[in-house]
Formats: C-alpha cells, sequence, structure tokens
C-alpha cells in the first residue's frame, strides 16, 4: 500500500506527545488479549525538569518547547491516577494522552449508566462523543472476543480493555464521494 | 455522503445455539472431508455481487486461517485490493460496534459461529 500522510504537524506537536508521531497512516493488528501478560505504559511524557522518560529521537532547541509545556506532570500524574482508578489497561495505542483520558472515562461513564451492559450501546456512546469532539469519522467496536484489521488515520487509534470487555477506538479520514 | 449503521451480534444467542445444536448431530460415517462453510447473512448495504464475494473470500480465509485477527486481515486486504481502499474487518464471536461506512459497502454476516463486520470507510 503506498504512504499516505495526513496533515503536517510542528515538531512543538511532535514533543508534546512523545514523539510517537509517524508519517504514514498504518495497518494494525491486534492479536487476542492475553490476561496474564503485562502491557507497556501509555506513551510516556517528558517531565520539565528534564528527566525524559523517554528519550527523544531528535535533538531540539530550546526554543522549541511548547507553551503548555509545564502541564506536562500533571498529565501524566492524571494519566496513571485515571488508568488506575478507572481499571483500564492499554494494548496499543496511537493517540494524544488526553484523548485517551477521555475515552477511558466516555466509556466508563456509559458502563457504568447501562443497567443491562450492552456491547453496542457502549460503542455507540464513544463514538458519538468523539465524532462531537474531535470531527468524523470514529468507528467503535466493543466485546470481549474478536479479532481485526483496521486502517486508521495517524495519531487516532486505541485499544484497551476494561474489565473483561475490550475496546477498539479508531479514526478514519473523511473522503469526497464520487459521483458515479 | 456516509451512513451510519448500528450493528451488534443481534440473533447472536439463536444463532450459536443454532451452531451448538448442530454440532452435537452425530457424525455418520465416510463424512465428506471438505464441508462447506454456512454463511448466515444478517445485515448488509451491499449490492448482491459484492457480497457474494465477501462471502466467498471469508470461506478461504476461514480454511486459511484459525486465528480471528488472521482472518480478518485476510478479508481485509483481498477488499482492498479488488474493491480500492479502505475496508475494515472484524471478526469474532461476541462484539458490538457502532460505525460510520460509506453507502453501499457494509456487510455483517455469520460464516459457521463467528461474526464477520465488513465496511468501507476513509
Amino acid at each position: 500500500m503506498a504512504a499516505r500522510h495526513g496533515s503536517r504537524r510542528t515538531r512543538a506537536d511532535q514533543w508534546l506527545f512523545g514523539g510517537k508521531w509517524r508519517g504514514t497512516v498504518k495497518e494494525t493488528r491486534h492479536p487476542p488479549p492475553v490476561p496474564e501478560a503485562k502491557l507497556p505504559n501509555p506513551v510516556p511524557v517528558q517531565k520539565d525538569e528534564g528527566v525524559c522518560l523517554e528519550k527523544p529521537r531528535v535533538q531540539r532547541e530550546v526554543a522549541d518547547v511548547a507553551p503548555g509545556r509545564r502541564s506536562m506532570p500533571e498529565m501524566e500524574i492524571n494519566m496513571k491516577e485515571v488508568v488506575a482508578v478507572l481499571g483500564v489497561k492499554v494494548m496499543a495505542a496511537d493517540m494524544p494522552p488526553f484523548m485517551q483520558l477521555h475515552a477511558f472515562r466516555c466509556a466508563k461513564r456509559s458502563h457504568d449508566n447501562l443497567d443491562k451492559f450492552s456491547s453496542r450501546q457502549l460503542a455507540h456512546d464513544v463514538k458519538k462523543e468523539f465524532d462531537k469532539v474531535y470531527g468524523p469519522t470514529w468507528h467503535c467496536i466493543v466485546g470481549t472476543s474478536y479479532g481485526s484489521f483496521v486502517t486508521h488515520s495517524r495519531g487516532c487509534f486505541l485499544y484497551f480493555s476494561m474489565d473483561k470487555i475490550i475496546v477498539m477506538l479508531f479514526k478514519t479520514k473523511i473522503r469526497k464521494v464520487l459521483a458515479s | 455522503m456516509s451512513d451510519e449503521a448500528r450493528r451488534g451480534p443481534a440473533g447472536a444467542a439463536q444463532a450459536m445455539l443454532r451452531a451448538s445444536s448442530e454440532d452435537r448431530k452425530p457424525v455418520g460415517a465416510g463424512s465428506p472431508a471438505a464441508v462447506a462453510h454456512k454463511i448466515q447473512l444478517k445485515s448488509a448495504d451491499m449490492k448482491e455481487e459484492m457480497r457474494q464475494d465477501a462471502f466467498e473470500i471469508a470461506r478461504i480465509a476461514f480454511d486459511k486461517h484459525s486465528m480471528e485477527k488472521d482472518i480478518a486481515e485476510y478479508i481485509k486486504k483481498e477488499f482492498d485490493k479488488n474493491h480500492g481502499p479502505t475496508w475494515h474487518c472484524i471478526v469474532g464471536r461476541n462484539f458490538g460496534s457502532y460505525v460510520t461506512h460509506e453507502t453501499n459497502y457494509f456487510v455483517y454476516f455469520y460464516i459457521d459461529s463467528k461474526a464477520v463486520l465488513l465496511f468501507k470507510s476513509g
């Protein structure tokens, strides 16, 4: 498949989100969940003290520091706290932390509000929330046993578990439909 | 323009019960070695010809692979190749979904006891 490039981001944006960005839309394979496996933490962020949880791949000048830098420790603490409280485990992610947190909270809220659990309803709630806040087009799959293979927009993919259910959330880019 | 579709394993219990019931039937001696996978269409916004292509490719995928993610990968890639990108495929026994798909490019069916969701978006 030919490489496709999404909208360009400034180096500051790249730095803000841990330098995980890549230039192409990628296909993501999702192995079945392994209950006992220890999975990596969400994307680490750089602290303003200069200690890097993950070493940047590109050297940056001081001028590259983004205005919001000082809020990073709060985001990190918030992320770990939320993950612990909600009991979610991130299996795979290509998504900035604040959006991940949003997804966790949204899924948790929907899950708790349902008198009788419904995979479809939870998928609906999360997808609608993300379509509204981050723009279309999002897709959400919820269940206890499934495999998948999808193509998602860069920076818009999340695969996590909550209790025994697995949630996959991803975005595809909008294309103008040509008249047939 | 896209259509939003609410799709889930509606009737999953019934389908699974049916499959289970069939599984309990005794297999007579000399049964055929190759048995075609039984397909049950649940929901579709797809032309007949393309739908049949999906069924055929799914049968091939189930014969070639055993893991759900490999089956999904095979189906998605075949459709990306034959019907233009970008397709997405979900395969499994238990899942619900809420997706937005392009008009005329959505199908949801059971093959044996597993559900297959295939749609085009992006």
